[in-house]
């Protein structure tokens, strides 16, 4: 019974057309390193170039240590691509962040984790759901 | 491999960081103790970041904390070498120029 709702759930979550959906957990700061290499690995395998995949790894290790800064209980990221467009979902229990500051100066010390996200994806979207906080980065092919 | 290496070589008045690997979250604690040892003991430290593969946002804020206090005893911290996604990072936040070496730097030297 619980599997069915599961699955329900995976299939309003996301649109027909979607294709398999890789997910990672993290806990601690020695996981960016696989977390990094998982999105590496995901996003290289559904047809994103080298330098588009150098971008999203930025954005998602910039999220995830976000998440272990600032939350607890640690977040997962999940990959998948639509057409053309691969997306990530860095999911955690911190509240929703504020999007749209632009970059810090360049001999500020503090604030940049967010503007670099900003900076690299075709689109950054924030909201609250059940399971979390959801950022959800888009980068074109 | 070590996830991440900070090692230094030290000339009179010039200190030279030599980082690789990913620097990161994990690699934080690391690069902040060294670098701080570093602004503290040479006039001018140089941080060859040509061996990362990867930094992000907390790499640089322990380069710009590190340029900072330098700054505030009249020092230098300059990064050298970048490439790949550690010069794309420098780039989009300004941070390369920040610490790009002037040309004309007589203790760049050798």
């Amino acid at each position: 019974m619980a599997t069915d709702r599961r699955e329900t759930h995976a299939v309003a979550e996301e649109p027909a057309f979607a294709s398999r959906t890789d997910t990672m957990t993290y806990e601690v700061a020695s996981d960016l390193r696989a977390l990094r290499a998982f999105v590496w690995d995901a996003a290289t395998a559904r047809g994103l170039s080298a330098e588009r995949v150098e971008l999203l790894v930025l954005a998602v290790s910039e999220l995830a240590t976000n998440t272990l800064q600032h939350t607890v209980g640690g977040g997962r990221v999940r990959l998948w691509a639509e057409g053309d467009q691969v997306f990530c979902d860095v999911v955690d229990q911190g509240p929703a962040r504020a999007l749209g500051r632009d970059m810090p100066a360049a001999n500020a010390v503090r604030g940049r984790g967010l503007a670099i996200v900003e900076q690299v994806c075709d689109e950054v979207t924030v909201r609250a759901a059940p399971e979390g906080t959801i950022v959800r980065i888009r980068l074109g092919r | 491999m070590a996830h991440f290496e900070a090692r230094t070589s030290t000339t009179p008045g010039r200190i030279v960081v030599t980082l690789t690997g990913e620097c990161d979250l994990a690699a934080q604690p690391e690069l902040t103790t060294v670098l701080s040892a570093a602004v503290r003991a040479a006039s001018v430290v140089v941080v060859d970041v040509g061996g990362l593969r990867f930094m992000d946002s907390t790499g640089l804020h322990g380069l710009v904390t590190a340029h900072q206090a330098a700054r505030a005893t009249g020092r230098r911290l300059y990064a050298v070498n970048a490439s790949g996604p550690v010069a794309t990072v420098l780039d989009i936040t300004g941070i390369g120029n920040l610490l790009r070496p002037p040309v004309d730097d007589p203790r760049l030297a050798g």
